[in-house]
């Protein structure tokens, strides 16, 4: 299918709550990642600029329902009834924001310093895995709520230097082989720390040859193109002032080409789509090209619209213009 | 979130099966409504708590708060049962310990199986290799005869590593859950087994990432890195002895050969051949009353203690050291300069090293130790340098070293005149040469450059090559 237009993704994501996903297996497996598909599907929306053609009662009743997503502890689940954990928190976190409700950040962010190791690492839980991802989770999160202070932010920064490879890019914990989408975490996490002291043109290069002859970026060598890694790593090179660095009308193309023509986006051209990658579709191409598509400015750094970041003082240094 | 859902193979369902499937839907909800009274204790713990959660884990094995629950249970027992050997020494409290780690390590692996990269089971699996670990000091606190033998399990553990890598050679959570086992129990072997994973497939880029860690861990030891580099005259971020990396060299050539179409070998061969990079001094760009500007090969960092400086003879306060880029502005006491001596330090030479080499913040610390001498004249100063002959000699090594391998790469470009990898590759390594060049013969940088150019122009040509513009402006500042 040759694409070289944004089809309106709007009924397909307004769409992602009624019946027709019951019948899928998936939708019921699922079940822990509502957190996370509400962020990716409200976002998403918000790219299209739509986030007002949601009903104020739909929005009501997702804030109920996030509110009671958080547990004793001050962290969140990824549904209601299930046990806290960093990335859920921060999902939350950040759908709070989109659908401007309030959550109890205090008892969050305590939830997420607490998770912050001796050697600047971050848990996922209080279960012990230790993750880029966790880190990245834990500088946005407590950046966006203006509790900083409650980290070590140089120890961080410290960690994830330490995931850095032989070839410029880096993994998701020390000696992990490098991969696209621990580019995004670990420059998010440097990034927000202030802290690029880091080979730059190295890792962009690296990025660079993450590019395949269709447009779309592979996460590692020898693997296939997949529409997320538009986000993770092109959001990553806007960050370091390098958008150049990779053809990105080649890119572009391949993110409408990953289109499907019902509505959504999928990993690659052809296959079925779902939230996931039509939300990482919708912000790159809002990177990429923003006006041409009319979708809402996104921030690189947060992952939110900067319509919304505008209104928070504590991320002012972070949001480029 | 799905990966790889073909569309055209999506089916369409009969009413029938849409029932059906409703139906299983209605079960999963129905079961996990369930499981959380249970976890809540809002109604009574099933009489086998195991048996319930494995129940649970095998109808939806992502959800975290199942496992959670798991270990709960597990360590209540493990602690019970723990107690019971303590006191008592139980032999039957002893056999319930180990078939309750036997089994858990089962099941795992069933669902792995099904789930090779989630990293739910990786760490549930890791939580159980922990576990194990105490157990196994408890039990042989105890005295009794240990028959759990925690290294025969870690050995299972890599041979589950192996399998599971046949079965997909680049699945990162094994290759990392692999790595952590060893800092468990080594068994060593890792040169053995990454060798035997690249020649079953020379594009397996996984295999050569995890060498170039086994490199830089097991051949920078601080013990033996200072004689080491007394012996085989090591003079960059080197992980292995030159004879070594010559012969890694050929075997990544051998990969390249095989499959010029893979990214990941040029990859390994650019930073095999990007290590071994001299360090060191070039000219003498400027000198004052009260500073000198000293330039480099290469960009420079954490050189703060590598310069002494001499006034005639008499040794000069440093005040302070500035660097801008290839560039260090050394500062010291307004004086008159009779006859200004700079001697270079290899840091690691002087002071050892206290921690393995592995970042590239490190490279600094191996300058080429020599002595600046800068003598003054009606038309301004003349500076001559001194290196000692071992390192000139390893230089002039690699040096010839980088020549065979741009004739290599030059090789690969005649046979893949459309393949950008080779001539992106000739442009890092003319980098090297570049810089190696200038301890050698400055005069002759001038002609790498202009074969570098040329290559560039090569590049624009292909497949409408992006970076080819960026490295033609790197090069052309030359």
């Amino acid at each position: 299918m040759n694409q070289q237009q944004l089809i309106n993704h709007l009924p397909y994501l307004m769409a992602l709550d009624n019946s027709k996903d019951l019948e899928s297996i998936g939708y019921y497996l699922s079940e822990h990642l509502k957190v996370a598909g509400g962020y990716w599907t409200i976002n998403a929306i918000g790219c299209l600029n739509k986030i007002d053609q949601i009903s104020e009662e739909k929005k009501q009743q997702l804030s109920q329902w996030l509110k009671q997503c958080q547990n004793e502890d001050g962290g969140f689940g990824g549904n209601t009834n299930h046990d806290s954990h960093i990335t859920n928190t921060h999902y939350a976190i950040l759908l709070s924001f989109l659908l401007g409700c309030e959550l109890n950040y205090e008892e969050a962010a305590k939830y997420i310093a607490s998770r912050q190791r001796k050697d600047g690492s971050f848990e996922g839980d209080k279960w012990g895995e230790v993750d880029a991802r966790f880190s990245y989770c834990g500088l946005s999160s407590l950046t966006l709520l203006n509790k900083r202070d409650l980290i070590d932010i140089k120890k961080a920064a410290n960690y994830i230097k330490k995931c850095r490879n032989f070839d410029g890019s880096f993994g998701g914990i020390p000696d992990a082989e490098s991969h696209g989408a621990y580019v995004f975490c670990c420059v998010g996490t440097l990034y927000l720390c202030e802290d690029l002291s880091f080979n730059i043109d190295e890792l962009a290069m690296w990025i660079h040859e993450r590019q395949t002859s269709k447009g779309g970026l592979n996460g590692r060598p020898e693997k296939l193109a997949d529409v997320c890694y538009s986000w993770w790593m092109y959001s990553a090179l806007c960050l370091l002032k390098r958008e150049q660095w990779i053809n990105q009308q080649a890119l572009e193309n391949y993110i409408l080409e990953c289109q499907d023509s019902d509505g959504g986006i999928a990993d690659r051209p052809n296959n079925q789509p779902d939230v996931f990658h039509t939300f990482f579709g919708l912000a790159a191409l809002s990177l990429l090209n923003g006006d041409k598509y009319q979708l809402n400015p996104i921030d690189p750094a947060f992952a939110l619209p900067k319509s919304i970041l505008i209104n928070i003082p504590a991320v002012n240094r972070f949001i480029q213009s | 979130m799905m990966h790889g859902q073909s569309k055209s193979k999506a089916e369409t369902l009969s009413e029938e099966e849409i029932k059906l499937r409703a139906e299983k839907g209605q079960q999963i909800l129905e079961s996990l409504d369930y499981f959380f009274k249970v976890r809540k204790n809002q109604v009574n713990q099933p009489e086998d708590q195991l048996a319930f959660s494995e129940l649970m884990a095998k109808l939806c094995p992502e959800i975290a708060t199942i496992y959670n629950y798991r270990r709960e249970v597990l360590q209540t027992k493990f602690d019970h049962l723990g107690q019971l050997l303590s006191e008592s020494k139980s032999i039957e409290a002893y056999k319930q310990l180990l078939k309750l780690i036997q089994s858990e390590f089962m099941l795992i692996a069933i669902l792995l199986k099904q789930h090779p990269k989630s990293y739910t089971l990786w760490t549930h699996r890791q939580w159980m290799v922990l576990r194990s670990q105490e157990i196994d000091q408890l039990i042989t606190q105890i005295n009794q005869d240990n028959q759990f033998k925690l290294i025969e399990a870690i050995k299972q553990e890599y041979e589950l590593c192996s399998k599971m890598l046949d079965r997909d050679e680049r699945n990162f959570h094994v290759w990392n859950y692999r790595n952590w086992l060893s800092s468990i129990c080594a068994f060593g072997k890792e040169d053995e087994f990454t060798k035997k994973k690249i020649e079953q497939n020379f594009s397996n880029f996984s295999a050569y990432h995890f060498r170039s860690k086994f490199f830089m861990k097991n051949y920078n030891k601080s013990e033996t890195i200072l004689e080491r580099i007394k012996t085989e005259q090591i003079l960059g971020l080197i992980p292995l002895p030159f004879s070594r990396l010559k012969e890694e060299t050929e075997l990544i050539q051998q990969a390249i050969y095989i499959q010029p179409k893979e990214h990941g070998v040029y990859l390994y061969h650019r930073w095999l051949v990007g290590v071994v990079q001299p360090f060191g001094f070039t000219k003498v760009e400027k000198v004052s009353n009260n500073s000198v500007t000293v330039q480099f090969n290469r960009a420079v960092s954490n050189v703060e203690n590598s310069f002494e400086l001499f006034n005639n003879e008499n040794a000069l306060k440093i005040m302070d050291i500035k660097i801008e880029g290839t560039n260090v502005i050394i500062s010291f006491e307004d004086q008159q300069i009779l006859n200004l001596k700079i001697k270079i330090i290899n840091q690691i030479y002087q002071n050892g090293s206290l921690e393995t080499m592995v970042s590239e913040d490190e490279f600094s610390k191996f300058l080429v130790p020599s002595e600046i001498n800068i003598k003054f004249d009606n038309e301004g100063f003349q500076f001559s340098n001194t290196i000692q002959q071992e390192y000139n000699e390893a230089i002039n090594q690699i040096d010839k070293y980088l020549d065979e391998n741009l004739e290599f790469i030059k090789q690969v470009i005649e046979e893949e005149k459309q393949n950008r990898f080779p001539y992106i590759q000739i442009l890092y390594l003319l980098q090297f040469k570049l810089r190696t060049q200038k301890l050698i013969d400055s005069s002759k940088s001038k002609d790498i450059v202009k074969e570098a150019l040329q290559h560039c122009e090569q590049l624009k040509k292909i497949q409408n090559d992006h970076q080819a513009q960026f490295l033609y402006e790197f090069w052309s500042q030359f």
